[in-house]
């Protein structure tokens, strides 16, 4: 288990790790999730991603120890950095899209019939590496008209297109699916 | 009606069959998936056949649509979609791609990559949802393409889906 001490740390970083800090009964913090370990170039020791940055198409990260996170906060573009396991990567892209989805929702464009989202990273049918993007709406049971669809793509348009314009190591693909 | 018209229809079909029958059968939707994809695969083939090729001696343009490939037609509008055109191409059309051009490759990759999950992999569930959403995605193809048919990015685009892999040369 990884004690929380978020002080000393910058608002942005606190601001992550009290979003993904458990609280007891007594609502006392006591574990954070750790964030995706990752290998990024000229960087040595264990490493830590505590945030991503669409704006910048980068990612802040620090050294960590099993204490927590240490050291001064890097940031580095997401070109030059490589999720260290299967399980990190699929962290790393569920954050950036999580990431995705707060813009949109802070702009006023995430829709009420949006309910949320699943990632599958893998290689596409061509062998690229990809992203799928699975936005789960609120669907009727049988068929949706038409006009309700297209409305729903319309949204599903938009987060691929920020994916698109973010220039990602992996090509993305977004499908709708009933909640 | 033209076999793209006749594809799109029957895709549609699909998607909404079984309502009101329990659960819809992924037979019916991965049809319905792989059909939608076809449509606009033929119907971008013919435009791009009929272009390449005279009308006359009958049947030629037939087998110029033959020529095309999936792998091809993906790359062209993999470049187009993400708007990343090499030179040799990028002269020839506006800038920026009109939006309509650009909308038609994003469909295309998406439902070319749907298509393949619904054809070949078993491990992928579909749901009616997804499914109506690529379907629609087919129908916007259609309607984008009846308003820049007849343009030259258009005719770039279709040149594009033939000749990418030759072009570079």
């Amino acid at each position: 288990m990884r004690v929380a001490a978020t002080h000393g740390l910058s608002p942005i970083t606190r601001m992550y790790y009290t979003s993904h800090m458990a609280r007891t009964a007594t609502n006392r913090p006591i574990q954070l999730q750790p964030g995706p370990r990752i290998a990024a170039q000229g960087h040595y020791g264990p490493l830590e991603i505590v945030q991503v940055d669409l704006a910048t198409r980068g990612t802040t990260f620090r050294a960590t120890s099993p204490e927590g996170p240490i050291g001064p906060e890097t940031f580095l573009p997401f070109s030059m950095i490589s999720p260290l396991s299967k399980e990190d990567n699929h962290l790393f892209w569920q954050m950036l899209t999580q990431k995705l989805i707060e813009e949109l929702r802070d702009e006023g464009k995430l829709p009420k019939f949006y309910k949320t989202f699943s990632i599958t990273t893998g290689e596409d049918s061509t062998g690229d590496p990809a992203i799928y993007v699975k936005l789960f709406v609120d669907a009727p049971k049988g068929a949706a008209r038409d006009s309700t669809v297209a409305r729903w793509n319309e949204f599903a348009r938009l987060v691929q297109d920020r994916l698109l314009q973010l220039r990602l190591p992996r090509q993305p693909y977004v499908f709708l699916g009933a909640a | 009606m033209a076999l793209a018209d006749d594809l799109l229809e029957q895709a549609k079909f699909l998607s909404i069959r079984e309502v009101g029958r329990g659960r819809p059968r992924q037979a019916s939707l991965r049809r319905a998936v792989s059909t939608a994809y076809y449509a606009v695969f033929h119907l971008l083939g013919v435009e791009a056949a009929s272009q390449a090729s005279p009308i006359r001696p009958r049947g030629l343009q037939d087998r110029i649509q033959r020529a095309l490939t999936h792998e091809t037609m993906r790359q062209a509008a993999n470049a187009f979609r993400s708007t990343s055109l090499p030179d040799y191409v990028a002269s020839f059309v506006h800038q920026p791609i009109p939006s309509e051009i650009v909308d038609i490759a994003k469909n295309f990759v998406l439902l070319q990559e749907a298509r393949h999950k619904a054809d070949y992999d078993l491990a992928e569930q579909f749901d009616r949802t997804t499914v109506q959403g690529l379907v629609n995605n087919a129908e916007q193809v259609f309607r984008l393409w009846d308003r820049v048919r007849n343009t030259d990015d258009a005719r770039v685009f279709l040149a594009s889906l033939m000749f990418w892999k030759l072009w570079s040369k």
